[in-house]
C-alpha cells in the first residue's frame, strides 16, 4: 500500500524469483546448522560424517500490508478520472448492473490476512444510494456475495506464482429511476492490519490510493425529423420537395412539402428543424368527416439503440380522432402505458411512422374551420421516465368561408339577409345605392374563417325578363370596397371577379352591381311582385370551397309613358255621309295592361267639350286588330262580349261600343286579359252622320 | 509457507549432539540481529544476539567458530554453512587470508570461488542463444570455507550476513 504502481508491478514480477515481495511468511522459523569436515589423523582420510554445529533458529514476525488494484495492477484514480475504458463505463441503462473486476493484494507476510472491503463514493457526481454497491468473491453469484472480511493468502516465496491475490467483483446497481446523464463513481476501499514501520495497526486504503469505477447513464436523444419517404409502398424513397403552401407569406423561399398520399390534393409542409407539419386540405362537396395522413419519422441521435414510445394526443376537440401507424401504415399495438412503441431504432438511424387525423368537415352544421393541432410526443426507452424527450405538432388547416350580404357594424357576411334593390329601367347605370338608376347594388362580404389565406372568385347572374317576353341573363360585376363604406373604391370592377388573397380570419368587402337593361319588364305591375333573384357564388381559389348567396332581390319599377290613344280625324261630312276614323291604343308601359277596354261613346268630357258621337251619327262598322296574340271581342251597349263585329242591336240604338282583346280565349274581357307592353290595338270605326 | 521442519530438525539436533560429543573439531554457530541506528549523524551498528523473532527485511549475522581440540594439527578442514531458507546472502564476514571462501548456487552440489558463472538461454534475433552470465550473490545457496590446516587449539570464526525475505 502507498507504493507507486511501478514499484508494485516490479515487486510482483520479482515474486516469480526466489525473493518474495511480501517477505517470508509470518511464523516461518529460519533455522541453520553449520557442518565441517577434516582429515581424520587416525585414518588419514576424511572423517566419515561431517561435524555439525548447534542449531540456531528465529521466527519471522508478521508484517502485514495490503492493497486493492485494478485488474492490470494500477490504482490511484479519482471519481472523475477512472481507469478508462474498462472502468469508465458509458451508456449505461437505468436499472443496469455495472460489474468491474479488482484484485485484493496481500502485500505483507501474514497468511489469510482478513481484509474488509467497503464502497467509497467520494467525488461521485450523482449520489450513490445506500445498498447500491455489492462485492463478490471471484464471480457474481448469490453464494459469492461478500458479507464479512476476506482472507487473502500470503504469497509462497518458493513458487513462481503470486498466491497473495484474490479477485473480487464490484457491482454497482444503477437505480431504475436514474436520470439521463447521471454518473455514479465507486471505488472499493480495503481495511485491515498494516505494519506502520514500528507496529501493526488497523489501516484503510487512503484517499489517494483508490481505484474508481464510473458508470455513466446514457443520455438518449430522439428527434422528430421530416419524412424519409412520403409515398410508402413504392420502391424508391421519395422525400419532400421544395414548394409553397396557400397563403405562404414568403413564396420566394420554398419550404419542404409533400402531398398527402391518401388525398394528393392536400399539401403538407414540414418544418425541417422541429419535424412539425402543417396540412392544407381542399374543400369537398360532402359533409362527412375529412381525413389527413401525415408521414413522419423519428431519428435516434443517442449512443444506444432505442425503442421509442409515441405518445398519443390528449384533449382533442369534439369529433377529432387520431390514429398512429407504423411506417408501412399498419396499426401499432399499444404498450402497457397506452403508448405506441416504434423501433428498435439503431444509433444514427430513423424509423418512419404515420399520423392519421380525422376531423369534422367544415361544411357540416356547427363545425368550425379552426385549425386542428395534434401533438405527438416521443419518449425514449433508454431513460427512466415516461415523459416525452421530443414532440412534434401535426396541424390541419381546414378551408372555410362565409359569403353573403355585408352586415354592419362589423362587416360580417350573412347570406340569410334578403335585401331588395329597386331599379328604373332605362335610367342611367350607377354603382351607388340609388333606387332611381337602372343598376342594383348589393354590398357583399367574404369572410375567410378557414385556416389559411386564399383568394376568392366571385360570380353572379340575374335572369331578367324583358318587355318582349324573353329572359336574358345579366352578369354581376364586383367592385372592391376595401373600407366597407358601401362605395366602390374604383371605377374598375375586379377582373374575373377575383379578389386578392384574404388572410385567415380576414374578410374582403365588395359591391355587387347589376345593370338592368332598359327593356326590362316591371316586376311589380298589376298587383304582382316577382322580384328578380340574384344568384351569387364565392369559390376559394385553393380550396375550391364554394358558398352561395341566392336570395338578393331586384325590383323593376313601372316605366313608360303609359297608354297612348290616338284618334284620326275624319274628314268633314254631310248628313248621310260616313265618318271613318281609326283609334290606335298603345301600351307604352313596361308591364302588361289588364282589363283593357277601348270604348267609344258619347258624353266624355275633355276640357270644355263633351263628346256627342252617337247623338249626331249612327254606328255603322267597327273592326279591331291587335298587334299581339288574342281574339278581338266587341261589346255593344254593355251587352255581352261577342266575337262578331256586327251588333245584334239596331245600329241607331247603339250608343257605346267596346273593343277588347281576349288573350286567354275565355270570350270575355277581364283582368285575365293582358295587353302586353308595347302591344297595339287598332280599331277602325265608321259612323254615319245623321 | 508450508514446511514441516520440526521432525527433521529434531533428528538433526540429536545427530548434532552425538557428532559434537565425539568430534575433535568443535563448531559453535551463533546468530545475531544486526541493528542499525544513527547516533550523532553516524551510522552505528549493534548486534543483538539470538533474536527469537525477526521482521521480514531484518539482517541476521550468522557466525560459526571452528576450534581444533585434537591436540595436533588438523588437515583439510572445511566448514559449510547453508544460506538459510527464507533469507538471501548479503556478504561474508572477514576471514583469515589463508581461508578460501567458495560459494554454491545449486544447493551445495558444486562450489566455486566468486564470481560464479552460469549459462542461460536467451532469445536474440528470434534465435535461442546460450550466454554465460555472473551469478549474483543473492542467488548463493551455500557458503564453504576451506581452512586447510588448523593448528592444535586454534579457533577460526567464519560467517556471513543474510537478509530475511
Amino acid at each position: 500500500m502507498n507504493l507507486p504502481p511501478k514499484t508494485l508491478a516490479l515487486m510482483l514480477a520479482l515474486a516469480a524469483s526466489a525473493a518474495s515481495a511480501a517477505g517470508t511468511p509470518s511464523g516461518t522459523k529460519i533455522s541453520n546448522v553449520a557442518t565441517a569436515s577434516f582429515t581424520d589423523p587416525n585414518t588419514n582420510a576424511p572423517i566419515s560424517d561431517p561435524v555439525q554445529s548447534n542449531l540456531v533458529q528465529t521466527s519471522v514476525l508478521p508484517k502485514p500490508d495490503f492493497d486493492t488494484v485494478y485488474s492490470d495492477g494500477t490504482d490511484g484514480t479519482t471519481a472523475t478520472t477512472p481507469s478508462a475504458p474498462d472502468y469508465d463505463i458509458k451508456n449505461v441503462l437505468p436499472g443496469a448492473n455495472v460489474d468491474t473486476s479488482y484484485i485484493l493484494v496481500n502485500l505483507g507476510n501474514v497468511n489469510n490476512q482478513p481484509i474488509t472491503i467497503a464502497p467509497n463514493t467520494t467525488g461521485t457526481v450523482t449520489p450513490v444510494p445506500a445498498g447500491s454497491v455489492e462485492y463478490y468473491l471471484g464471480s457474481v453469484s448469490p453464494a459469492n456475495l461478500i458479507t464479512g472480511s476476506i482472507p487473502v493468502p500470503v504469497d509462497d516465496p518458493l513458487t513462481p506464482t503470486d498466491e497473495g491475490r484474490v479477485t473480487i467483483i464490484q457491482r454497482i446497481k444503477v437505480p431504475t429511476g436514474a436520470a439521463a446523464g447521471s454518473q455514479y463513481s465507486v471505488s472499493p476501499q480495503a481495511s485491515g492490519d498494516q505494519w506502520n514501520g514500528s507496529a501493526v495497526v488497523p489501516a484503510q486504503e487512503p484517499a489517494g490510493d483508490l481505484q474508481y469505477t464510473r458508470a455513466s447513464v446514457t443520455s438518449p436523444s430522439v428527434t422528430v425529423v421530416p419524412p424519409i419517404d412520403t409515398v410508402p409502398g413504392t420502391p424508391a424513397p421519395e422525400p419532400t420537395t421544395p414548394g409553397t403552401t396557400p397563403g405562404d407569406p414568403d413564396p420566394a423561399n420554398p419550404v419542404p412539402v409533400y402531398p398527402d398520399p391518401t388525398t394528393p390534393g392536400t399539401t403538407i409542409s414540414v418544418d425541417p428543424t422541429t419535424g412539425s407539419q402543417k396540412a392544407y386540405p381542399k374543400g369537398d362537396l360532402d359533409t362527412t368527416s375529412d381525413v389527413v395522413k401525415f408521414i413522419s419519422a423519428v431519428k435516434n441521435n443517442g449512443s444506444l439503440p432505442d425503442t421509442v414510445a409515441l405518445i398519443p394526443p390528449t384533449g382533442l376537440p369534439t369529433g377529432v380522432t387520431v390514429q398512429i401507424l407504423d411506417g408501412s401504415g399498419n396499426p401499432i399495438t399499444k404498450d402497457a402505458n397506452g403508448n405506441y412503441p416504434l423501433g428498435p431504432i439503431p444509433v444514427g438511424g430513423s424509423a418512419a411512422y404515420q399520423v392519421v387525423v380525422t376531423y369534422p368537415d367544415p361544411d357540416g352544421v356547427g363545425n368550425s374551420g379552426s385549425p386542428v393541432p395534434v401533438v405527438i410526443g416521443v419518449d425514449s426507452s433508454n431513460d427512466a421516465d415516461l415523459l416525452p424527450n421530443s414532440s412534434a405538432t401535426f396541424t390541419t388547416f381546414p378551408a372555410q368561408q362565409v359569403f353573403g350580404d355585408t352586415v354592419n357594424p362589423g362587416g360580417t357576411a350573412d347570406a340569410g339577409q334578403v335585401p331588395s334593390q329597386g331599379v328604373v329601367p332605362g335610367a342611367s347605370t350607377g354603382t351607388g345605392n340609388s333606387a332611381t338608376d337602372s343598376s342594383a347594388t348589393f354590398p357583399m362580404t367574404v369572410q375567410n374563417t378557414g385556416g389559411y389565406a386564399e383568394a376568392y372568385t366571385l360570380t353572379g347572374s340575374v335572369d331578367v325578363k324583358l318587355v318582349n317576353g324573353t329572359t336574358v341573363p345579366v352578369p354581376v360585376k364586383y367592385y372592391l370596397d376595401a373600407n366597407n363604406d358601401g362605395v366602390p373604391d374604383s371605377a374598375t370592377p375586379l377582373t374575373g371577379g377575383l379578389t386578392l388573397s384574404v388572410p385567415s380570419g380576414g374578410s374582403v368587402h365588395v359591391i355587387a352591381v347589376v345593370d338592368i337593361p332598359a327593356n326590362a319588364a316591371s316586376t311589380t305591375a298589376n298587383g304582382g311582385s316577382a322580384p328578380l333573384i340574384v344568384k351569387q357564388t364565392s369559390v376559394g381559389t385553393y380550396s375550391g370551397n364554394t358558398r352561395s348567396d341566392n336570395n338578393d332581390q331586384i325590383v323593376v319599377g313601372i316605366v313608360g309613358n303609359g297608354l297612348s290613344i290616338t284618334k284620326s280625324t275624319p274628314p268633314a261630312a254631310r248628313p248621310g255621309d260616313d265618318l271613318p276614323y281609326t283609334l290606335v291604343a298603345t301600351n307604352n308601359y313596361n308591364a302588361a295592361l289588364k282589363n283593357f277596354v277601348l270604348t267609344e261613346k258619347g258624353g266624355v268630357t275633355q276640357g270644355a267639350t263633351t263628346t256627342n258621337l252617337f247623338t249626331y251619327s249612327t254606328f255603322k262598322t267597327v273592326t279591331g286588330t291587335a298587334s299581339f296574340v288574342g281574339k278581338v271581342l266587341y261589346r255593344f251597349n254593355n251587352a255581352a262580349w261577342q266575337t262578331s263585329a256586327v251588333p245584334g242591336l239596331v245600329p241607331s240604338t247603339i250608343n257605346q261600343v267596346d273593343v277588347g282583346v281576349d288573350t286567354n280565349n275565355d270570350n270575355t274581357i277581364d283582368s285575365n286579359d293582358a295587353v302586353p307592353s308595347g302591344g297595339v290595338l287598332t280599331v277602325n270605326f265608321t259612323t254615319t252622320v245623321k | 509457507m508450508k514446511r514441516s521442519t520440526p521432525t527433521l530438525l529434531l533428528a538433526l539436533l540429536v545427530g548434532t549432539a552425538l557428532a559434537q560429543a565425539s568430534s575433535p573439531l568443535k563448531l559453535v554457530l551463533s546468530q545475531a540481529l544486526v541493528q542499525t541506528t544513527t547516533q550523532d549523524g553516524k551510522t552505528v551498528e549493534k548486534l543483538a544476539p539470538d533474536p527469537k523473532s525477526v521482521l521480514p527485511g531484518a539482517v541476521l549475522e550468522q557466525a560459526v567458530t571452528a576450534t581444533n581440540t585434537l591436540g595436533k594439527v588438523m588437515a583439510n578442514v572445511t566448514v559449510n554453512l547453508p544460506v538459510p531458507v527464507g533469507t538471501v546472502y548479503l556478504n561474508s564476514l572477514k576471514s583469515a587470508e589463508t581461508v578460501q571462501t567458495l560459494f554454491s548456487f545449486d544447493k551445495g552440489k558444486t562450489f566455486a570461488a566468486a564470481p560464479l558463472k552460469k549459462t542461460i538461454t536467451v532469445t536474440e534475433n528470434g534465435k535461442a542463444v546460450q550466454k554465460e552470465v555472473e551469478v549474483k550473490p543473492a542467488e548463493y545457496t551455500n557458503v564453504r570455507w576451506v581452512l586447510g590446516e588448523l593448528a592444535a587449539g586454534d579457533s577460526l570464526k567464519l560467517g556471513f550476513r543474510v537478509k530475511v525475505n
